[in-house]
This record gives structure tokens, sequence and C-alpha cells, in this order.
């Protein structure tokens, strides 16, 4: 039994590293004010890609 | 005695309806000359997939009529430049604040930005804000042709001050909720990973280490996501009062503390899901709620507004002006205010004579005469000639800055309001903390410290306020959604639940309940010739077409209505005689129009021909289509309705009369300062208006609505605003927030029936940490099903 689960050891702090690593992005994008307009972006996605077709 | 109706034809920019076509070389007709230069400026770019964009969108372009031609020299000041650009890296960056943004091809076209005025790098709009930044290279300093560019495209460009201390702590404040939320899910989901094994039957060493890595990954949460409830608590104790977050901050931290004393003593009672999860789930119901607010209208710098539009100083020993902004000016200085513009500071007139609309300080709808000497205020528009004006006060000095002073100071005057939420949560926290007391003493003396310990967790979690933690929020998020989509905005959540109570309505009158300009409401000709009748029209329409004046643009918008077949006529030795009226000769006959202001609320206008009385015209303030069906809607629901207005008392009692209001309720004459002194009589009170003079008053009623087309400071300073023009959304805005009180109503009953089933179970020690996990979701989701079902669009637009 015990040993089944030794698997564990590796598991669990490589989630929870896992898990820092993403909690730390998710610091990095909002401090570096990628959530602040959460409008604009998702219209000029639209725009650029009609440009694109036409050129 | 009609004249035929042509077909319409639309305008090739804004697809407006033309009624004066301007037509250019290629056969395009314009409702006016700025939609065609900015078509012609479009078509000159190779920019005109700008119509391609729009036609895909459901929006349409706004015309630009009325879109003043600006300088904007002011902008390449090196003073003014120092005070409001970024300098990054050798670039230079300025933000303005742009009017008349609202869709898809807005945002292309003002990024094509660097393709149209050399030396500009980048354009960047965030929609959300009506805020574009404008990059340029250091050395070349030409924001004053970017502004103009933009000016030009159809869009009203004010810069903005790089010191804006208020609008950097509301992004920081944003930014940080937001990271609250992130780090309480990432705890949330790995705490319940630990917990889940626990609770699935880890046994030995396996629930001794989850339990500290549950321990480990709630102290982020305990100790950061969850401070602005402790703050928000904290804040209310000292006030002497309760409010939600005092029950919710003591179930968090006595939660923490007790299961980590349990971890340490190896016991099976943690409760760290259930804390991670009621933070993060309250947390995020409240950023959404923050979210739904308008918060690009608040009532922070309302000076600016006013100083916003630049005006010319005297250059000193000379005879040059310069373009300057307002609040560069300094007494003793000599500005130069032309027509159609607002003034900027209080002085007085050294030179010209001129009539002045006032409307702003007293609502009154008449411009009135201002010769030499005359004192004028900041803010009001000049309609008549240029005039010289010596400053004597700027700023905040002014009549209208000291207005403005009052209502920014004036934020906690109004009645204390005893909010549902707060009243509740006063009795519940007093409950509760009873209970708790008395089971914790029944079990210590029955038993032992740490199984009564274990059952008053067990109660203060089950127990936990999360209907109006979680339901509150979403229901006023829900229902200003709801508004927002028909039309109205809500800027304030305490505004629903005010207005859910209203009794008394106050109402302004122009602009309100009459629609603010002058209309012609009746009109006869003196020949029954219709041929005739048709060259009359023409010719009054080719002389007012050359005033400003207010009369005269009514007069004209009301010849083209009857014909759009229109031709400016060639005029010789064409006059206008300041506030009385125009004349000219058309092909050797002689023709007059004199306007003259009766004083009771009405304007007449007469076409002479040779002396002789050929037309008549009468143009009045009319009340509005929909003012007579919503007062009729709202004295039907038995809300008692006011009329309180600057005008004189002649026209202010005559619209009472016409619109029903008890000779009482009718406040005529009434200053700026004195409105909020009726309202301050009357409880429970709402008032609706559209002027600066209605700002003060916004402020001591119990909520405030500001009208379609109100203007800005008013917007800014109302709690709700009619995006479109119609009145009766005043009905629907009641209806809504009595809905909005009826779903808080139906899910606080529901909850206290859940709490009452959930405490008795945790008293009587049949609920654990698992069934805790497992209650609270559940009822979180009960909850919310409810609220969504209440506030879903169908149901509430059936009532309106």
């Amino acid at each position: 039994m015990e040993s089944r689960l030794e698997i564990l050891n590796i598991l669990i702090p490589m989630a929870l590293f896992l898990g820092s690593f993403f909690v730390f992005l998710f610091i990095w994008a909002t401090k570096s004010g990628q959530y602040d307009d959460l409008d604009t972006p998702s219209k000029r996605m639209l725009l650029e890609d009609e440009v694109d077709l036409k050129e | 005695m009609k004249i035929t109706i042509e077909a319409q034809v639309q305008c090739s920019h804004c697809g407006d309806k033309v009624v004066t076509p301007f037509e250019d070389e290629g056969g395009h007709s314009f409702c006016c000359q700025g939609c065609m230069s900015v078509y012609q400026i479009l078509q000159q770019s190779n920019l005109q997939q700008f119509y391609n964009i729009q036609e895909k969108t459901d929006d349409y372009t706004r015309s630009v009529k009325n879109l003043k031609n600006k300088e904007f020299k002011y902008l390449d000041n090196l003073k003014f430049i120092e005070k409001y650009t970024h300098d990054i890296e050798g670039f230079l960056s300025m933000s303005f604040y742009l009017q008349g943004v609202h869709c898809l091809a807005c945002l292309w076209l003002i990024e094509k930005l660097p393709e149209l005025v050399e030396n500009v790098m980048h354009s960047r709009l965030d929609m959300g804000k009506s805020l574009v930044t404008i990059t340029l290279r250091k050395g070349e300093n030409s924001f004053s042709a970017a502004a103009k560019c933009l000016n030009s495209l159809g869009y009203d460009p004010y810069p903005i001050s790089n010191q804006t201390e208020l609008k950097e702590n509301q992004q920081k404040e944003e930014r940080s909720l937001l990271l609250k939320i992130g780090i309480a899910a990432f705890s949330m989901m790995n705490i319940m990973l630990y917990t889940g094994s626990v609770y699935a039957g880890a046994k030995g060493l396996f629930q001794v280490g989850f339990g500290y890595l549950s321990l480990l990954l709630a102290i982020p949460v305990v100790f950061y996501s969850a401070i602005p409830f402790y703050k928000s608590a904290i804040g209310a104790i000292k006030n002497k009062k309760v409010n939600i977050d005092v029950p919710l901050s003591l179930s968090i931290i006595f939660g923490f503390i007790v299961s980590s004393v349990f971890v340490v003593l190896q016991k099976e009672e943690f409760y760290f899901d259930s804390i991670a999860t009621l933070t993060f789930l309250i947390l995020l119901s409240r950023y959404i709620l923050k979210k739904a607010q308008q918060k690009s209208l608040n009532k922070n710098d309302l000076l600016s507004i006013f100083q916003r539009e630049s005006t010319y100083r005297k250059i000193f020993n000379t005879e040059n002006f310069e373009e300057v902004l307002p609040d560069q000016l300094n007494p003793e200085d000599i500005v130069r205010v032309g027509a159609n513009e607002i003034i900027p500071c209080d002085g007085e007139i050294i030179k010209g004579t001129t009539r002045i609309n006032l409307s702003t300080l007293t609502g009154e709808s008449q411009s009135i005469f201002h010769g030499l000497k005359s004192q004028v205020y900041m803010g009001t528009l000049n309609l008549g000639d240029t005039v010289e004006i010596l400053v004597n006060k700027t700023n905040q000095q002014t009549r209208i800055g000291q207005l403005l002073l009052k209502i920014q100071n004036e934020k906690s005057e109004r009645s204390q309001y005893n909010f549902i939420t707060d009243k509740v949560s006063k009795y519940f926290v007093s409950l509760v903390l009873l209970l708790a007391t008395i089971v914790f003493c029944y079990y210590l003396f029955k038993t032992d410290l740490v199984n009564s310990l274990e059952h008053t967790l067990a109660l203060v979690i089950v127990t936990c306020p999360c209907a109006l933690g979680l339901a509150t929020p979403l229901t006023f998020s829900r229902i200003m959604a709801l508004a927002q989509r028909n039309g109205l905005i809500i800027k304030s959540e305490d505004a629903i639940e005010r207005l859910s109570n209203i009794k008394n309505i106050f109402f302004d009158k122009t602009g309100t309940l009459t629609t603010g300009n002058y209309q012609v409401t009746e009109f006869e000709y003196f020949t029954s010739r219709s041929d005739q009748q048709i060259i009359l029209l023409n010719i009054l329409f080719s002389l007012e077409s050359k005033s400003n004046h207010p009369v005269a643009l009514s007069i004209v918008k009301w010849c083209s209505t009857h014909n759009n077949h229109l031709k400016n006529l060639q005029l010789i030795n064409f006059e206008e005689v300041l506030g009385k009226g125009v004349k000219g000769f058309v092909e050797d006959q002689y023709y007059e129009v004199s306007t003259t202001d009766t004083g009771k609320g009405y304007v007449n206008a007469n076409l002479y021909k040779n002396g002789e009385k050929a037309l008549s015209l009468k143009l009045s303030d009319d009340i509005r289509n929909d003012s007579h069906i919503t007062l009729e809607k709202l004295r039907g629901q038995h809300f008692k309705t006011f009329l309180v207005s600057g005008d004189k008392d002649s026209v202010v009692q005559k619209v009472g009369k016409g619109l029903l209001f008890e000779p009482e309720n009718i406040h005529s004459e009434v200053p700026p300062e004195k409105k909020s002194l009726i309202i301050e009589k009357y409880q429970n009170s709402l008032f609706v208006g559209d002027g600066a003079n209605d700002s003060l008053a916004f402020k001591k009623a119990d909520v405030s609505i500001a009208t379609h087309g109100s203007v800005e400071m008013c917007l800014r300073t109302s709690d709700i605003f009619l995006g479109e023009d119609k009145l009766e959304l005043i009905n629907y805005s009641i209806v809504l927030s009595k809905r909005a009180m009826k779903v808080i109503r139906i899910n606080l009953g529901f909850s206290l029936i859940y709490n009452i089933i959930g405490a008795s179970l945790a008293i009587t020690g049949f609920i654990g940490p698992l069934e805790a996990a497992i209650i609270m979701p559940i009822s979180s989701l009960t909850i919310l099903g409810i609220t969504l079902y209440h506030t879903r669009n169908g149901v509430t637009l059936g009532n309106s």
C-alpha cells in the first residue's frame, strides 16, 4: 500500500510548484496591466484580421 | 396647408436623414459640412474600409454636426507638454479623453492615426474609458496635429493631465482585487485536493501532511485575499455599525485559528476549504458588481469639464491672441470669447456686447443681453457676438467652481440610509454570537474544550451569511446589466435600494419635461397660394440659415422638415440685428424677419415682405411627447410629483398646469442653491433633472436621475442616467429597483431557512467539516439560481 503511494512524494511538490508558477505568471500579467482593459483587445483582434485579408 | 414631404435622403457618412443637403462632386449627399469633410479625408487617405467595418456592427456613426474646428496650438506649448505627457525612453505620450467613440469602426480609424498624421508613432484606444494614448518621438512635438486630425474626423479630444493620482489609485485598486481573487482561487482548488483526500479516508502520515499543506495554502487567503473584508468590518465597527463583512471576517478568522489548532492536534476537523471557497466567491461577486458600475462618470474633478475647451488670451502689450486652456488663465488677463463658445472665467465685458445663455447656472431657457461692464460667469454660453472679457476670477474661485466644490465636499450629507443587508447583518451577528457562546459553554460544561470548539466552529461556518455576501452584489450587478441593455445607466448599488423606497418625485422643467429648445409650434401664412407659400418658406430658410442664433436654427430645421428641396437663395445687403432678427434683399424685394421674445415662454417670428406681414411663426419650448404619460403613470402608482424650476414664474406655471401638477407643488424662479432646500423638506425623494443648476439638488435628494442630453456635470453627479431619450425609463428604473429588492428578500428568506436548519444540525453535532463543505456550495448555488431566474431579461421587461 505505502509503496504504491510513493509517487505522491513527487506529484505533490510538482503540483505545488506548477501551481505557484502559474500564480506568479498571473501576478506578473496583472501587474503589467494586461487585465486593465478587457473590452478593446477582443475587438481589436477582429479588425486586424480583416486588414490582413485585404492585403 | 401641408407641403409634400419628399423621400428621405441619407447622409453618406453618418446615415442620418439629410435635411439641408451638402453635396460633393461625386454626387454623395451629406447632412452637414462636418460629415462631408470626414468622408473626404477617409477617401483621400484610402481608409474607405471604415464604412465596411461599420456596416458589420449594429452601430452607426454619429453625425459630426456642430463640431467646432479648433487649432489645439496650446498642445505644443512646452510647459503644457511637461504637465500633460509621459516620457518613456525617447517617446512622448499624451492621453486624450475622446468624445464620440462608440463602435468598432471608430476603434479601427483612431488606431490608424499614424497613417494620417506624420510623426505619430502609435495610437492606442481604450474603448471602455474612451481614452486614446498617442505616442510621438521626442523632439517632434506635434500633438496639435494629431488632435486636429482627430477633431476633423469627428471626435472631440480633451487632453488629460498626467498627474491624475486618482486614476492611478483606481487602477491599483482594481488590479489588487483581481490578484486577491486569483490567489484565493488557486488556494481554494489546491486545498480541495488535499481535504478531499482526507474526507475520502487518507489516514496516518497523509492525513497529518495534508492538514499542514491545507493550512499552508490557506495562509495567503486569510492574510491577503480576505483583507478587504477586515478593512470594511473594522471601518463599520469604528462607526458603531455592523455590516455584512463583520460576520464574514469573524467566520474566516475564527475558522482559520481553530482549524489550525486542530491540524496541530492532528484532528480531522478543519474548514480551510470552506474558508477559501467563501472568500473566493464573495470577492468574485464584488468584482463583477464593480465592473457593472460606471466608473468613468464619477464625480471627481468636475471642474475640468469646463476647462477643456481652449480659449484665446491676449498676449501682454500686443494686439495678438494665443490659444490657452482655461486653467492657465490668471486674473487681469484679457480673453476673447466668440459666438457659441463657453465663457472660461468669471469676469467683466470690456469690449462688445452679446447675449448669454445662463442655463448652466440658472436653468433659464432664454438668453440674456450683456452690455459693456456686465459681469459674466464661467460655464455659461456666449450666443451673440465676440466679446473681450477682463478676467477677475478663475477656476475654483469662480461661481461655478464654488458650486462644484460644494458638490464634491458634501458627499456624506445625505440622510443616513438603513440598507437592508446592514439591518439584517445587525440581528444576524448578535444572534450567531449569542448562539455560539451558548453552544460553546454548553459543550465545554458537558464534554471538553476540543469538543466544544468543534461544535462552535461547525456552527459559525455553517451560518456564514452567504446569501447576503454573495447574492446581494450579484443581484445588483444583474439589475444594472439589465438596465443598461434597456438604455438606463445605474451607477451604484445603493441607488437601487434607495429608489425602491421613493415617494416624492421632483422634476426640473427646462430640458427635462420640456424639450429644452425652441421649436415652431404654430404657423400662419398670409397668402393662400401654395406656390407663393413655398417661395416664402425658401426665403425664410435662406435668411435664417445665415444666423447662428438658436431661434434661427430651429426655424431652419422647421423649414427643411416641411420641404427638403429648399435652396440657399442669393441675398443682397444681408444684415443680422442681434436679438431682433435678420433682413436682406432677395431678387429686389426687401424681406425682414423680426423675432420678439414675449417673455411668456414663447417667441414670435414674423416674415415681412416689403413691410407687409407674410408669414408668422410661434416658437416655444414645448412639453415633451412622453411627459404626460410618464407623469400619469407615476401618479397612478401614488407617487407625489413636484415641479422645481429656475425659470420665470409665468412660464413654469403654464407648463406646470399643462402637466397637471398640483398648484402648491409648483416652484418657480428657484436658484440652484435653493433647489436643494426644497428637496430637503421631503424624505424618500427622487430628483429628475438635466442642468448644472440641478447638481446640488442631486446631492440632496435620495436618488437623482439625469435625463438624456444632460450636461456632463449632471451625468457625473447623478446616481442614474437615461441613456436614451425616453422619460418612461424613469418608470422602468423604479420597476427594476423594486424587483431587485424582491429578489434580495427572497434570497434572505431562503438563507434564513437554510441557516436555521444548518445551525440546529451543527448545534446537535450532526454536521462536521465534510457536510459543511457540501452544504455551503449547494446553498450558494441555489441562491445563485434564484437570482439568475428572477433577473432574467424577459421577466423584468414584461413588467415595464
